[in-house]
């Protein structure tokens, strides 16, 4: 394992294994409707749209302390519906990071899964991210 | 916005096309509205400044944006007639600031499981020019 690699897997370790306590707070489902055009008529106790998912347990910090990261893919998997005003704890791990040879040296491929569990510990949705990272 | 009719699992065939979706052009409020909705401030997608660094040719759109709207053509389609299962995007290409973004899908596969119908669907997302710059895949299920 390089330097560069082990530094990257150290940074996302930090980035990812930790568990994010989230509301579904009934201002920030509006604010997802309003950014796709839907209308906002939701309120307290309703069903929410599915990828709202992806707004929740955003790692902003920490950051990588250098390189340049494009997201690659994201996949989500529904097991029951949530609703505003519910609870949500998102547990995240980082499953692998990829090395690929890119023009200007190595991108890795870095991909984690998270859990997201109800307040009820229901489990209500399943991830899968995929981030290229380079440039570290 | 719920579908017109319901979707029935007995009357889809693949290569049933879903009704296409059409946002733009796409602005950067659309951008910077987009960072406060995924709660992501990455500053490539509203400060052209930075874009420029990376020698791209413009103000790349969020590939979560892109992803959103793929399945909010699912779901418009759906309406009330059936739940998401899964839904899946690979960002394959660029889309840029003024570029007006068109979803589309069709349906590749119709199954039984148990008392439901399971579709598997096959989604894209196209810039101005028609390239596909977001490809995706997602499920459905449908009661028999």
């Amino acid at each position: 394992m390089t330097e560069a690699l082990r530094e990257l897997r150290e940074q996302m370790e930090a980035r990812y294994n930790v568990a994010r306590v989230e509301a579904v707070e009934l201002g920030r489902v509006r604010d997802y409707l309003f950014a796709l055009d839907e209308p906002a008529d939701i309120g307290v106790g309703d069903v929410v749209p599915p990828l709202f998912m992806l707004t929740l347990a955003r790692t902003r910090r920490p950051q990588p302390s250098k390189g340049t990261a494009v997201k690659a893919g994201d996949e989500y998997e529904f097991r029951a519906p949530v609703r505003v005003g519910d609870t949500i704890t998102v547990t995240q791990r980082l499953a692998d990071i990829e090395v690929k040879e890119g023009k200007s040296g190595p991108m890795y491929l870095v991909i984690a899964e998270g859990e997201f569990k109800n307040q009820r510990g229901e489990t209500v949705c399943m991830q899968r991210l995929k981030t290229f990272r380079w440039g570290m | 916005m719920a579908a017109a009719q319901p979707i029935r699992f007995e009357s889809l065939r693949p290569g049933d096309e879903l009704p296409p979706l059409t946002k733009g052009p796409v602005t950067r409020q659309h951008l910077v509205e987009w960072c406060a909705a995924e709660n992501d401030y990455y500053h490539l997608h509203y400060d052209e400044r930075v874009a420029e660094r990376m020698q791209l040719p413009g103000t790349p759109i969020q590939g979560t944006y892109k992803y959103a709207l793929l399945g909010q053509l699912v779901t418009r389609w759906l309406g009330n007639s059936g739940r998401l299962v899964n839904v899946e995007a690979a960002y394959r290409g660029l889309s840029l600031e003024g570029d007006t973004l068109t979803c589309k899908g069709r349906v590749v596969r119709c199954a039984r499981e148990g008392n439901e119908g399971l579709v598997e669907l096959e989604l894209w997302c196209e810039n101005s020019d028609g390239t596909r710059s977001t490809t995706g895949r997602a499920k459905v299920a449908l009661p028999l």
